[in-house]
């Protein structure tokens, strides 16, 4: 990621985009790389074949199958992404906050994987309506999401929820374990705190040791400016 | 002559799984693991020529890997494999001591000359 620049909102939210198309990408190049070896490896069968080997049937199909799935979970990772690039959308509707903490927890699964974390999203199964900027919640769930990981040592398991409330609509991130204290942690939090301030929300986040980490944020379903 | 000794490390098991296979099917002694911590205890314990690892793994990264095989082992060659558009990593392995970079994915043919090539051979039937 380009360095994190919290007092210029352009540039935060360039790092948002290019975090998920980063990560996202590489996902589907990964995927890639296993289909090319993989068929590749029955290329080889197929060539030891024709130099008089038996080619063992069983095991080459097992092979075909483990492509078609490898081509499904790609398909997926390309469908996240093509979700996302249309969905980036800085007008002002009712959006549904469950449905977008669900999509940007599954775009930032890798993420969470490669800092060994794992991560949930419990969901309502109502929508939980909010009057925003779809653009702007993405940004800033992507944030709560990258702020808790930023505290969270690893092996630890975190679970997204949304919350609907007289006061608004609760965005929240709860760990399992104590959080740690990770030199881009504090910037993180800030980052997020700027973020939220500008949307009207509240942040309120658990890092005191010995408890398990928790950070959310309280936006008004109808801001009142919108 | 000695097959070449490779270790495979990368986080994505059936792409290990499935490159060792094809580089023991063209001759090489080779052997994968998925994570950077098992490669690094199993370095200690058996003699590898050259080593073939991602760069993004989950937990001990693979410039993390590079960076303690060529304190513990200087003479270990090292090829990386990276997934990234970026030049970024793939110099600062070199400047780690990297003796290689592949984009993946690869191409098998390369892949098996690269190797040779880290320890000072040449594959059989390359050009």
């Amino acid at each position: 990621m380009s360095p994190h620049t919290p007092d210029n909102p352009l540039a935060r939210e360039l790092e948002f985009i290019e975090a998920v198309s980063a990560s996202l990408s590489h996902e589907i190049n990964n995927v890639f790389s296993i289909i090319k070896e993989l068929s590749g490896l029955v290329s080889d069968f197929v060539g030891a074949a024709a130099r008089g080997k038996t080619i063992d049937l069983d095991r080459t199909q097992t092979i075909l199958q483990k492509v078609e799935k490898n081509v499904d979970r790609g398909a997926g990772y390309v469908k996240r992404l093509n979700r996302f690039a249309h969905s980036l959308d800085p007008s002002y509707r009712d959006q549904d906050a469950a449905a977008v903490v669900t999509e940007i927890a599954e775009i930032c699964e890798r993420l969470a994987r490669l800092k060994k974390l794992t991560l949930e999203a419990n969901m309502p199964a109502a929508p939980v309506r909010i009057h925003t900027s779809r653009f702007e919640l993405q940004h800033l769930v992507f944030r709560i999401l990258t702020c808790g990981f930023a505290f969270s040592p690893q092996g630890a398991v975190l679970t997204a929820t949304v919350q609907d409330g007289p006061e608004g609509v609760t965005i929240a991130l709860v760990g399992d374990s104590p959080p740690t204290a990770a030199p881009e942690a504090a910037e993180a939090l800030r980052s997020l705190q700027s973020m939220a301030q500008q949307m009207g929300g509240t942040v309120r986040s658990d890092a005191a040791s010995g408890r398990p980490l928790s950070i959310s944020v309280e936006l008004a379903a109808r801001p009142a400016s919108h | 002559m000695d097959p070449l000794h490779v270790l495979v490390v990368d986080d994505e098991e059936e792409l290990v799984q499935t490159l060792v296979e094809r580089l023991k099917l063209r001759g090489l002694d080779a052997h994968g693991l998925t994570t950077g911590w098992e490669a690094l205890h199993l370095i200690k314990e058996r003699p590898f020529d050259v080593i073939l690892l991602d760069v993004k793994m989950p937990g001990v990264g693979g410039l993390q890997v590079l960076k303690e095989i060529k304190k513990m082992m200087p003479d270990l060659q090292v090829v990386l494999l990276t997934g990234h558009g970026s030049a970024q990593d793939a110099r600062e392995g070199t400047r780690l001591g990297a003796f290689d970079y592949l984009m993946k994915p690869v191409n098998i043919n390369n892949l098996v000359r690269i190797l040779h090539k880290a320890v000072g051979r040449v594959a059989e039937g390359a050009e």
